[in-house]
């Protein structure tokens, strides 16, 4: 019995350490992660391609780096509990296993460089992400893994153009996608071995090239401004990876007090066609920013039901920016918060 | 703007419906469903409302048997024994003693695949929850729920079979792997707990193979157990109580 459980052990072990999963997306910056994942008109975000349409004529920006990295924070506890151990075996792996199970892991890191020349932005991009998660099968009580690591990197273009008070834009990405997920059960886990292991992963990984392309129209009308934005009204590629078509609504009320401090606040919806299939609350996002001059400033809000929170340093040569959010990873609100912090440094000549 | 102040007195006033405070703002206007009740509670690991949650169900719906599996899995669970928690235990036990073929293994439920080393009774023993009346009970409903069901899911319920066999002999000897269980001992205890004593001692000689280094008193078990049927009684207890009535003599 003892070894029966050991290779259990063992075989979860390479689980937690092998399976590192990533889906989703890191199109929200920390600034906007802090605003509740809304805040398409606060700053010029890339999800919102309209807004190149009101800068004006000749060069605008230079991204030189543009580093960021968001992560669950039970990574963090994770690491101290490791580090607290006097050693690794898979006693202690078992004992994380244990504490962490039914915990969602995320991490993601993206950088991205552009050029941007009065109303069109080119740029290069690169992004890894990764989910895990060890839960327990609520039938028949065995373990089941579920990991997913999606890598996608590739150039775009955007460009936009405004007419009185209305502006339109688009983004057209060329992105070369791996995305390998796995799910394993007990039956599986209990046959698993190294091979088996090594199998898996390879026949679990994706690859193609995805071309998508994703407008936006915004309408402003003096402190007010409205927004649709339709991510992936194009997309080509394989149906596991490319972008699924969804509708966005943004509504958004800016006040500026004496020409220095300004608030802007704003509701996004997203999902609007229910292509994914998430809950109602989930695609409820508000937002509250309020800024000194564009130079320092703070985020509040409210994404799939928690709060979320933010502070920004935007100088000329260097943007920082730091969020802490909830993610829902479960069907429902609440049923597996994953809080996150997400950290950008962007240095360059930027707007 | 009156309904937006109607819904923020919804979500600030509202009694939450899940089983656990998550800290999310929508939780007052969520409504459950039997599947969604049930796998919220047990992820936030409140046990008892996983619990209400299905038995509730099986009231319903009696035939609804995932929901008898999950009543055993959440007791499991919340008494230690998920299988990362037994992975865990057993992991710190020191095994010497064989007393499990593989293939003993294999139809115990425990998703055995390997029997390269052996569990010994006391080992197994010392990790499964005492044997207190709510435990006792709680395994018991579990069988009760996994009854109809068990030969559709016959290594679920041979492991939850043997956990209450084991929680069961915990009760009764603090040395799990004594092979003798004599008559004052018995005499002393009540009469469910000595039925149940032999039931399961009955059990237990049944189930272990020969081979193992613990030998349990099958012969006697079986002499006393054939003593007990021939004594005069209208049932089972009353025969028992003149077994033992008859050898304090």
């Amino acid at each position: 019995m003892l070894g029966v459980y050991l290779k259990f052990a063992i075989h979860r072990t390479l689980v937690i350490t092998l399976s590192v999963n990533i889906f989703s997306s890191l199109e929200a910056s920390p600034r906007r992660e802090g605003q509740g994942g809304a805040g398409i008109f606060a700053a010029p975000t890339i999800e919102n391609p309209a807004y190149l349409g009101n800068l004006g004529d000749g060069f605008q920006e230079l991204e030189l780096l543009s580093p960021e990295i968001s992560a669950s924070r039970n990574l963090g506890n994770l690491a101290t509990d490791a580090m607290s151990q006097s050693s690794i075996g898979t006693d202690q792996i078992i004992s994380l296993i244990q504490k962490y199970q039914d915990v969602p892991f995320y991490v993601g890191i993206k950088s991205s460089e552009t050029f941007t020349y009065a109303h069109t932005r080119i740029g290069l991009f690169q992004s890894l992400e990764a989910n895990a998660l060890v839960g327990t099968d609520p039938i028949l009580g065995g373990a089941e893994a579920n990991v997913s690591l999606k890598v996608a990197t590739g150039p775009e273009i955007s460009y936009g153009k405004s007419f009185d008070d209305w502006s339109v834009g688009a983004r057209l990405k060329f992105m070369k996608v791996s995305l390998t997920q796995i799910n394993l059960s007990t039956s599986e886990l209990s046959t698993l071995d190294a091979n088996a292991l090594k199998n898996l992963s390879q026949q679990n990984v994706t690859e193609g090239q995805v071309i998508t392309l994703d407008p936006s129209v915004n309408y402003h009308y003096q402190s007010v401004s409205v927004g649709f934005m339709v991510p992936g009204l194009i997309s080509t590629g394989k149906s596991v990876l490319k972008d699924i078509r969804s509708l966005n609504y943004a509504l958004g009320y800016t006040e500026t007090i004496e020409n220095a401090f300004r608030i802007h606040g704003e509701l996004y919806l997203t999902d609007l066609l229910n292509a994914y299939k998430n809950s109602f609350y989930q695609k409820i996002h508000l937002g509250l920013e309020g800024s000194y001059r564009g130079w320092v400033g703070f985020n509040l809000g409210l994404s799939d039901g928690y709060p979320t929170y933010g502070v920004f340093l935007n100088a000329k040569i260097i943007n920082l920016e730091l969020a802490y959010s909830t993610k829902e990873s479960g069907v429902l609100p609440g049923e597996h918060p994953s809080q996150r912090v997400h950290a950008l440094a962007k240095i360059g000549w930027l707007l | 703007m009156k309904k937006i102040l109607i819904l923020s007195l919804i979500i600030s006033c509202g009694k939450s419906t899940l089983p656990c405070p998550t800290g999310n703002v929508w939780n007052p206007l969520v409504k459950l469903s039997y599947e969604d009740e049930f796998r919220f509670a047990l992820t936030c690991h409140n046990y008892n409302a996983a619990k209400a949650a299905i038995e509730k169900e099986i009231l319903s719906n009696p035939s609804h048997d995932e929901a008898r599996l999950s009543y055993g899995t959440v007791v499991l669970r919340q008494m230690g024994l998920s299988d990362i928690d037994l992975a865990l235990k057993l992991l710190s036990q020191k095994s010497s003693t064989k007393l499990y073929s593989e293939e003993d293994l294999k139809t115990s439920g425990f998703n055995a695949t390997s029997s390269s080393t052996g569990l010994s009774l006391s080992d197994f023993v010392l990790i499964i929850p005492d044997s207190t009346q709510a435990n006792l009970d709680q395994i018991n409903k579990v069988i009760d729920y996994l009854t109809p069901i068990e030969d559709k899911y016959s290594g679920y319920s041979a492991k939850v079979n043997t956990i209450s066999l084991f929680m069961k002999l915990k009760k009764f000897t603090v040395d799990p792997t004594s092979s003798t269980i004599d008559l004052n001992q018995l005499s002393q205890m009540t009469l469910p707990d000595a039925v149940a004593l032999i039931e399961q001692v009955s059990h237990i000689s049944g189930l272990i193979p020969g081979g193992g280094t613990v030998s349990l008193p099958e012969e006697s078990m079986k002499k006393i157990v054939t003593d007990i049927q021939n004594q005069p009684g209208a049932d089972d207890q009353e025969r028992i109580q003149n077994y033992i009535k008859s050898q304090l003599q």
